[in-house]
């Protein structure tokens, strides 16, 4: 068998075939200038060997934006309940078999009722709508944040 | 030593969960494979928080681009793509900058961090090919094919600059 040459590496590693590396073990046996080179690889494999990994300097965490839950979904289950509320009792009034006029402390109950309702719908069309913006503003965020991100990035594989 | 073989069965599973709309699952891969990406892109380039940065790069375009990968059992491999590309832009860009010594040749002797050190510096000085070769195959412990696929080189050149990598580092650190 010739000299090893480049093939050092190969049996240094440990990827020659059986057959190679028993015929490689055997010219090793004969030739001092191949051994002489393959113990100072061996040497050097040590010694690369002995240096452990490091630790990266911080952790890599991916975080997923995640939607904030709107009230979106309470004014929709709400409304329609609400507007049956109300709808009941208008009807219940119109419906009442005492068709006569309500007394004036009925009527001052029912308008403070329905100041009342008035005022719960406002304030809820007024936190659905802030929090639709602050929906929109966090997506703009986001997308710039992401095309600053892409704009780092190397281009092609 | 981290090993370079992949998990296939895990990888795949994970991938698989995270294309399905899983994304926060991306973050089992990154706990992975961070360590052995960020060790390598660290030999490659010799800078930590450069090495770093590119690991973070390196993992958010795997992310980007995790549909475009077509063997799912050989996610190390091609992450490990990624990430040689991305230590030789950088590599490119900073060709020409002089290195400033950070330790002398005394040969005697060494402390645990003095090889360590002496270490570092050798593959700083090997051409990038060889020491990618070396990097990839003692400390990542891939496969010669794997190293080929990710240097886009025949298997017989990836052996060569292996030979001649260790041949020059034996110089080095006799």
């Amino acid at each position: 068998m010739s000299h090893l040459g480049e093939r050092i590496a190969d049996y240094l590693v440990g990827e020659m075939t059986k057959a190679e590396a028993a015929e490689a073990s055997e010219h090793l046996r004969q030739c001092s200038d191949c051994s002489k080179q393959v113990e100072a690889f061996k040497r050097t494999l040590a010694m690369l060997q002995s240096v452990p990994d490091r630790e990266p300097p911080r952790p890599l965490v991916f975080e997923v934006e995640q939607p904030k839950p709107s009230m979106a979904w309470l004014w929709r289950w709400a409304s329609p309940a609400l507007a049956a509320v109300a709808a009941s009792i208008l009807t219940v009034m119109l419906m009442s078999p005492s068709a006569s006029e309500p007394s004036a402390g009925t009527q001052a109950w029912l308008a403070a009722e329905l100041q009342k309702r008035d005022q719960a719908y406002a304030a809820d069309i007024a936190f659905r709508q802030k929090q639709e913006l602050l929906a929109e503003k966090e997506k703009l965020e986001t997308a710039t944040a992401i095309q600053m991100l892409a704009q780092r990035l190397p281009s092609g594989d | 030593m981290e090993s370079g073989g992949a998990r296939p069965v895990d990888d795949r599973r994970i991938i698989e969960r995270v294309l399905e709309g899983d994304a926060e699952a991306f973050n089992l891969l990154i706990r992975r494979w961070e360590k052995p990406i960020y060790n390598f892109i660290f030999r490659m380039i010799g800078d930590r928080d450069e090495a770093m940065d590119l690991c973070q790069d390196s993992f958010l375009k795997a992310f980007r681009e995790l549909r475009t990968l077509k063997d799912r059992d050989r996610f190390s491999a091609w992450l490990y793509r990624i990430a040689h590309n991305s230590c030789f832009s950088m590599l490119r860009r900073d060709r020409g900058k002089t290195f400033v010594e950070l330790m002398p040749d005394d040969h005697s002797a060494r402390s645990p961090i003095e090889v360590q050190l002496a270490v570092e510096k050798a593959l700083q000085q090997l051409p990038e090919d060889q020491r990618e070769a070396v990097i990839l195959k003692v400390y990542q412990n891939l496969k010669f094919e794997e190293i080929a696929l990710i240097q886009d080189a025949p298997v017989s050149t990836v052996k060569s600059r292996l030979y001649m990598g260790f041949e020059k580092l034996r110089t080095l650190l006799s």
